[in-house]
Formats: C-alpha cells, structure tokens, sequence
C-alpha cells in the first residue's frame, strides 16, 4: 500500500468525509474480523485495521472510486501483518505461539474445545498461509479474488490452500495423515 | 466440496472472529490518525519539492538507485517455444568444478552460498525469479507478466507461475506438501524423462484453473517437483528445462561486520525485470531483494535486503503517532540524520525495521526466539555494509559473513 504518495488529494470535503465514516460503521467490524484472524490477535487486528485505515483517509476519494474498496482494504491489512520483506522468508516463517486470548478450560475434547484447537493450529500457519484460509473458508472469496487481494497468483493462492489444509491435517491427526513436511 | 478439514477450519474461524468489534472507537482513532498523516504528508510533500529543487539545480537532474534487471517487451502467453530465462533473471554462476546435483545429491540445499537447480530454455515469458536454498531444499519460482501486461499483449488472463523443487531423499510420498491434503489430486499419466519416470498429477482448480504437479526422481537420492497452472503440454517442457547439471551462487549484495551468533542456513535471491516502487511492492508482486538466514539453536535471524526503488517512505510505520503499541523506536548509527528504525514484537516473532537506505537497500532484521535480542538485531543492521555493486549480482559476496 502506497505510503506518503504525493498525488494524495485532501479528502475532507464533506460528502467524502461522510462517505468514509459511513464505510467504516458498516464495513468496518467486517474488516476488524478479518483482521483479527490475519493477526493471530486480537488487539493487534484492531491495531491493524485502524491503521490502515488512517493510511485510506486522505486517499479514500481514489479508493472509493476504484470501486473495491474491500479489496484495496484487506490487501492493506495483509500487508501491515506481513511486511514485504517477510516473503523473502516465507518458507521459514515462525510458528506463532498459542494465542494468549484463547479461552482456557472446558472439554478439550469437545465442540468447542475442537474449534480452538483447530484455531490454535491456524495460528500457527505462516502469515500468508493463514491470510489465504482466512479469506477462502471465513470471507468465502474465490481464488481469483483472494490472487487479487495477496498480489499473486491463483497457483500461489491454491499452493498456500493446501500446504495450509496439509499443515492442519497433519498436525490434528498425525497417527492418520502420515509424515508431511511443509516446505 | 468441502472436506470435512475445511468444514471444521471455517467453525473454527468464524467462533473465532465473530466477537463484538467497537466501530466507534474504531472509526475516531481512523479519523484521527487520517487527519494527521494528512497534515504529515503535505509539510513532508513540501519537503520533497525543496529537495527536487535543490537537487535539480545542483545535479542537472536526480539519478534513481540502479535497479536490477530491465523491462523487456511482452511475449504471446500461449507460445510453447522455449525461450531462455532473461539474463537478469539468473543468478551468478559458480565457479568451475564445483560439483552439481546429479554429482552429489547429498549437497542440494547443505550450502546456502550454492544453487544447484537451474533452468534452459522452457516457455513462458517470466519477468521475475526468485532462487532459494536451505534446509535441504532448493526451489525457483519463475513469476510470469502482470495481469495489465497480460492485457496488453492481448493473452490469456490464466496465470502461469512456475514452482520447481528440489529436494533429497527417497521418493517415499512425502514429498511436496503441495500434493498431501490437496483433495482430488490424480495420477494423468506418465512419462519419460532423461530416463527418469514422470507422473503427471492434476489437481482440479473447481472454478480456477487446474494445477499441474510433475514429480520425478532424475538420480538416486534427487526429487523434483514442478507445479504449474500451465496445460499438460506446456508443463512438460517445463519439466523438460529444469536443469541439475549446473551450479550457482545465492549471493547477497552485503557483508555483516557485526555478525550474530550463529551459522548460516538459507539463502534466498529474487530477481526482477520489473522495479515496482517499494511503497507499492506488496507479497507476490515483483521486486528485486535477497534474504539471508542465520540459525542459533532452535532460534532463527532473517536479514533481509529490498532494492529501494522509490521515492516513497519505504516503511510502513514511521511516525510515533501512529505505531501500534507493539512497535517502539530504536535509534541506529548513522551520520546521516535519517537513521531510524522500528522494532516490532509480536507473538511469532520480532521484527527490526531498518527504514534507512542503505546503498540502494532497506534493510530488515527479524528474529525468532529468545536467543536473539534486539541489541543483536540492532547491532547487525548497524554493521552491514554494501558489497558489490548493486546491479551487479556478480560482484556480490556469497556469504555475508566475513
């Protein structure tokens, strides 16, 4: 996401000012969600999401005019979450630690002791890795689009998919899915 | 349709997210921060001009940082004739006699100043490479035009990235994560190959286009592996340019003065045809960089270098006002009035944003585990000196450690 680009023009005109505030209530929690699952936390989602839209303020005329403003909006907050410079290691992204929000107690056994297992493991996916399970299996968008909101391809969209699912596969039932080694 | 996995990921998210989010406070810290980077960019802006000014009455004119590799005209998608990867695009030859693949397997990926997979003359039209070893492992992903250029040329809108692997070990099915948990993946067929079996996989795209995965054994103890979205016959003169008969360097455009603990373990080199402007450079798109990986116990140090190609900021957090509560100031060496950079803890791991440029670069450091501080990080970056010339890959040392 540009930063500081000099073509920026004031947004404060009234019907702008209004359309982005009107964005934000109705779009934003959306946004946030998204968010909060890219990050693997919380506060640091909500952390992401206000910045990038501070960053879309004084553009959000060019942005709403570009028509996807959804697009534009969760490209930024992937980005803020997994810096460029963090491609060039993707293949050895950390495991993020067990989330520290995650609710403690319970039958782990159960429902929902299943689902937060299952998201500790997504936690533990590389940031891209969880940026496209994120947007395929929670915002339900099509590859093509999800290609449009990374930056890549389809085939490195698909690629994530199913290193991700193989990832989550293999650790959930490691006695079923045999060895598979993630690269 | 969905797998029972997929199914339970999508519970899983959505008991996760959908928590109560406050827009009100959400909206008026947006709004507020918004107004000020307003503010900020326009003083900032004005600078900028002065600066132009400046530099144009004393310079005549302001020369970019040079930029690695070259723009080159759009070729037809769909032109199966083999053509040979842009020079640019390759990375620095090793010397003479050093040992290949097909040689000595055991050598893939054990050496992160060595690239032994390599590619002729396959078709498509790439117009970025990005080389890597580490781990006993080594892959090229050869990234072809953008979707404009695409339009422009009038092709296909089908994407064709190209993801060639190499690995050691016995074929025993593991190979390639790519395959496992991919659902639907069948056997299409086989071939031969300098004398090596091929299986032909297809991993049906649904609505996207299917995936190809092309697997095969060249030499007792070599696994390659090439996925692709191209049709059956494109990618098997894919797989037909891969080439294990050569060797090159993963070279890195710096020297560390003040290394870290630690041993070296994986190299990585990206190359590019098309400078994309760093403040617009985002995962997947083209850009020149390298990484270079350092390993201390179960802990792990990246430093990285992006070609800064921009005008723009090339960070993404710079001011105080706006750094998430993760993010604090750390104060580097410099005498340039510029330096200054950002130190990022989060739970996965901590990361130094150097936002000075640094002979053409920024630079980033990030750590994982405890092993490394950020006093080491800091005191890494304060030490990295340019080697080489930038747009020389070949003048560039193959290990950034003197």
């Amino acid at each position: 996401v540009a930063d500081g680009d000099p073509a920026d023009d004031d947004p404060a005109d009234e019907e702008t000012l209004l359309g982005f505030e009107e964005y934000v209530r109705t779009r934003g929690p959306a946004l946030v969600r998204f968010a909060r699952l890219v990050a693997g936390d919380d506060q640091l989602g909500e952390d992401l999401v206000q910045e990038v839209l501070a960053r879309a303020y004084p553009r959000w005329h060019r942005i709403v005019r570009s028509d996807r403003p959804e697009v534009y909006l969760r490209r930024a907050v992937v980005n803020a979450r997994a810096s460029w410079w963090r491609r060039l290691s993707s293949r050895e992204q950390p495991h993020a630690t067990a989330n520290r929000d995650v609710p403690a107690g319970g039958d782990p056994s159960g429902p929902a002791g299943e689902r937060d297992a299952m998201w500790r493991e997504v936690s533990r996916l590389t940031v891209r890795q969880r940026a496209v399970v994120v947007l395929r299996y929670y915002e339900d968008l099509d590859d093509a689009t999800i290609a449009e909101i990374l930056g890549c391809s389809t085939v490195t969209v698909r690629t994530h998919a199913m290193r991700a699912l193989a990832a989550l596969r293999g650790r959930l039932a490691p006695e079923t899915s045999g060895v598979c080694r993630e690269h | 349709v969905s797998t029972e996995i997929e199914d339970r990921v999508a519970l899983s998210l959505r008991d996760r997210a959908d928590r109560d989010v406050d827009t009100d406070t959400l909206l008026t810290g947006a709004v507020r921060r918004g107004r000020r980077r307003l503010v900020r960019q326009r003083v900032s802006w004005l600078g900028v001009i002065a600066v132009l000014v400046a530099g144009t009455v004393t310079f005549g004119v302001l020369r970019p940082y040079p930029v690695i590799g070259r723009h080159t005209a759009a070729s037809p998608w769909n032109d199966l004739t083999p053509r040979s990867l842009d020079d640019t695009l390759m990375p620095p030859a090793a010397p003479a006699g050093s040992r290949t693949a097909l040689q000595d397997p055991a050598a893939v990926g054990g050496d992160p100043g060595l690239l032994h997979l390599s590619v002729g003359p396959l078709p498509g039209h790439y117009v970025s490479a990005s080389w890597a070893t580490g781990s006993g492992e080594e892959n090229v992903v050869l990234a072809d035009a953008d979707e404009a250029a695409r339009v422009r040329a009038g092709s296909s809108p089908v994407d064709q990235d190209v993801m060639i692997s190499l690995t050691t070990g016995p074929d025993d099915g593991t190979h390639g994560a790519t395959i496992v948990g991919a659902g639907p993946t069948v056997l299409d067929g086989t071939f031969t190959l300098g004398g090596a079996t091929v299986s032909d996989y297809l991993v049906p795209g649904g609505k996207e286009a299917d995936t190809r995965l092309l697997r095969w054994q060249p030499a007792p103890g070599l696994l390659v592996q090439v996925t692709t979205a191209a049709d059956d016959r494109k990618a098997r003169l894919i797989a037909a340019a891969v080439r294990l008969d050569t060797v090159h360097r993963c070279v890195v455009p710096f020297r560390l003065t003040q290394p870290p603990t630690g041993t070296a373990t994986a190299c990585q080199l990206t190359f590019s045809l098309t400078p994309v402007p760093l403040a617009t450079t985002i995962e997947g798109a083209s850009g020149s960089g390298t990484s270079y990986t350092l390993i201390h116990g179960a802990d792990r140090m990246f430093v990285e270098t992006k070609q800064y190609t921009g005008t723009g900021n090339p960070c993404g957090v710079t001011d105080g006002t706006l750094r998430p509560p993760s993010f604090s100031t750390v104060q580097l060496d410099s005498g340039t009035g510029r330096a200054y950079a950002h130190w990022e803890s989060v739970p996965d791991a901590s990361h130094l944003e150097a936002c000075q440029p640094i002979g053409g670069m920024v630079v980033s450091v990030t750590t994982v585990g405890a092993s490394y501080t950020t006093a080491d990080a800091v005191r890494v970056v304060n030490g990295l000196r340019p080697a080489g010339q930038l747009d020389r890959p070949d003048t560039w040392p193959a290990s950034p450690l003197l």
